[in-house]
């Protein structure tokens, strides 16, 4: 046999490497241990991936992960309906559920503002944020994107294009949250605690 | 504070160096490419987590290892605590890099780990630094606040990062990618931001400044008057405070708007500003003769030390490479009476034991190949065991 790999095996590989944090080699090496591993297993993945887009979509309104048109926050009436949190993505809102801290509803934006890579407000989920907020109902609109620069500038810019009015109170996450650090990798006491001393815009 | 044990293996050339300092001066002697400058990048390195030679940490790892070691024990005020750091090499692929430990526990943030071990370091390059360009006066007057606060990294870095983003949004602006009132959120980010950087530095370098003309008469002709300033762009002066160097920063991006458009860059804030040396209220670089210049610069270095110690309420540790060969007999002699009299840990590397004209306790030791060499050799004396100096004693 020659140096080449058979085709089905590079073809899995590539599209391993193209997950976030798998170089070429451990690519391979993924691709190697499923070829070794039992038949079953290979479907059982394989069909678990391709139910994934079916059975998981998002939220139509806050952007959550759903089964449904409506997530399960959303869906919930003990939520508090007046308090809405922007958030980053679906990770930061895991973490701030976690702390249980907060008992009202969220809004994901899928992403942050970076010139740097091409994201403009276009790619966010800015348009339906305005929306939900100007249909009214909500008192407080708390920015809870990371406190890095690229979360700052989100955080500025919604400020920018939510219409205050005296009813709608805007606030920005404290920051007992060190610098440069993502939501996602703070424990949840510091977490909380930022979330508790929130400041008013 | 000082060092009591130093090691480093696969660090660059060294390989399973371990040195007992001296709790005074430290000769490292060895002819070039022996290791010498590897050894205080090593210690330097545990104290900041950046080498002063490279940014890439991965160069640091010797070609044929997977990891390199470092590792120190620092007394600091009595109370000793083992650092170390463990660096990824380029064949670690896109593993974990590298991973910091204080007395034995992985330090997950870089502020458990910061302002344990302070160092002060002085190159041959730093006598350059009155004729060099501005950024290299920038990075050390940033080194050396950071030695004050360890949080000024991450002002820099955040700083760096909203200009990266300011000037891409400035590009994708021309090319009609973006709109332009996004501008208004990065001018905001970025004067924010470049008004703590502009104002720290300042008050940084008045301090500084005020040392350095104390200094400047011992290492210079009699009669002239050092001094270094901040020299901020635009319309920021001297005295103005934090908030006014924000207010100054927004006018100056607003006035320069239509030109930063044309070049995709941003032609106002603290990443284009200087350090300005003077002799007699003169430039240094234009007016002052070489001597006077070497003797500016370590006028400054002794300063910085100074002004570390009252911060720290102890001398920082001192590494030096190879500045006595670029300094003529007085001044070294000048310079050696002052580090004596300074008291602090000092570690000096040199080809030749012999140029270092010191009369202060002190340990030589040889370096070659990347190990200690351990066998008798004719300038290689130890006259005081570390730890037996008064200095040391709580």
């Amino acid at each position: 046999m020659s140096g080449q790999l058979p085709e089905a095996l590079d073809t899995v590989a590539a599209l391993l490497g193209r997950l976030p944090g798998v170089g070429k080699r451990s690519a391979l090496r993924l691709a190697f241990h499923l070829l070794e591993r039992p038949r079953e297993e290979a479907v059982q993945l394989a069909d678990a991936l391709s139910a994934l887009h079916g059975a998981v979509g998002y939220c139509t309104r806050c952007g959550h992960l759903s089964t449904g048109e409506l997530c399960e926050i959303c869906l919930d009436p003990r939520r508090d309906r007046h308090t809405l949190c922007v958030v980053e993505t679906v990770p930061d809102l895991l973490a701030i559920e976690a702390t249980g801290e907060f008992g009202g509803l969220y809004h994901v934006l899928h992403g942050v503002l970076s010139p740097l890579r091409g994201v403009g407000p276009g790619q966010l989920r800015l348009a339906s944020l305005v929306d939900r907020v100007g249909s009214g109902g909500f008192s407080e609109v708390i920015l809870a994107t990371s406190i890095s620069v690229e979360g700052e500038a989100t955080a500025a810019y919604v400020q920018r294009l939510i219409h205050r009015t005296p009813q709608l109170m805007l606030s920005r996450i404290a920051s007992g949250v060190p610098q440069g650090s993502d939501l996602e990798f703070i424990d949840q006491g510091t977490l909380g605690r930022a979330l508790r001393a929130r400041q008013t815009l | 504070m000082h060092l009591e044990r130093v090691w480093a293996d696969g660090f660059r050339n060294l390989s399973g160096v371990e040195l007992l300092p001296h709790v005074r001066f430290n000769i490292v002697e060895g002819d070039n490419g022996q290791g010498k400058t590897n050894l205080l990048e090593a210690i330097y390195l545990l104290a900041g987590l950046r080498s002063f030679r490279t940014t890439r940490l991965a160069e640091c790892v010797r070609f044929d290892q997977d990891r390199a070691e470092v590792a120190c024990r620092v007394v600091r005020r009595g109370v000793a605590s083992d650092l170390g750091m463990e660096l990824g090499g380029r064949r670690t692929g896109s593993g974990p890099r590298s991973k910091v430990w204080v007395d034995g526990k992985v330090a997950s943030r870089a502020t458990d780990y910061l302002g344990r071990l302070v160092v002060v370091l002085f190159t041959p390059d730093h006598l350059r630094l009155p004729f060099g360009e501005p950024d290299a006066r920038r990075r050390y007057l940033d080194r050396a606040l950071f030695n004050h606060q360890a949080g000024w990294l991450a002002t820099l870095r955040r700083y760096d990062r909203t200009l990266s983003q300011r000037n891409a949004l400035l590009r994708a602006v021309s090319a009609g990618d973006a709109d332009r009132t996004m501008l208004a959120v990065y001018d905001e980010l970025l004067a924010t931001a470049g008004a703590e950087i502009s104002f720290g530095r300042a008050s940084f370098a008045a301090e500084l400044s005020e040392g350095v003309a104390a200094e400047f008469s011992a290492f210079a002709a009699p009669g002239l008057v050092a001094a270094l300033s901040y020299k901020a762009r635009g319309a920021i002066t001297a005295g103005m405070d934090e908030a006014a160097r924000k207010d100054a920063l927004l006018g100056g991006l607003a006035d320069k708007l239509d030109l930063d458009l044309r070049r995709g860059y941003t032609s106002m804030g603290p990443h284009l500003d200087d350090l300005v040396l003077t002799i007699d209220g003169r430039p240094a670089r234009v007016h002052a003769s070489a001597g006077q210049c070497r003797a500016l610069v370590l006028a400054m270095k002794i300063a910085e030390i100074r002004s570390l110690e009252r911060h720290l309420g102890e001398p920082p540790v001192l590494l030096m490479d190879d500045v006595s060969s670029e300094l003529d007999a007085d001044r070294n002699q000048a310079l050696m009476a002052h580090l004596d009299a300074l008291g602090g840990q000092v570690f000096l590397t040199t080809t030749d034991a012999a140029f270092i004209r010191l009369t202060a306790p002190r340990q030589v030791v040889r370096i070659r190949g990347g190990e200690l060499d351990s066998s008798p050799s004719p300038s290689a004396s130890t006259d005081s065991p570390a730890g037996d100096d008064p200095g040391s004693m709580a």
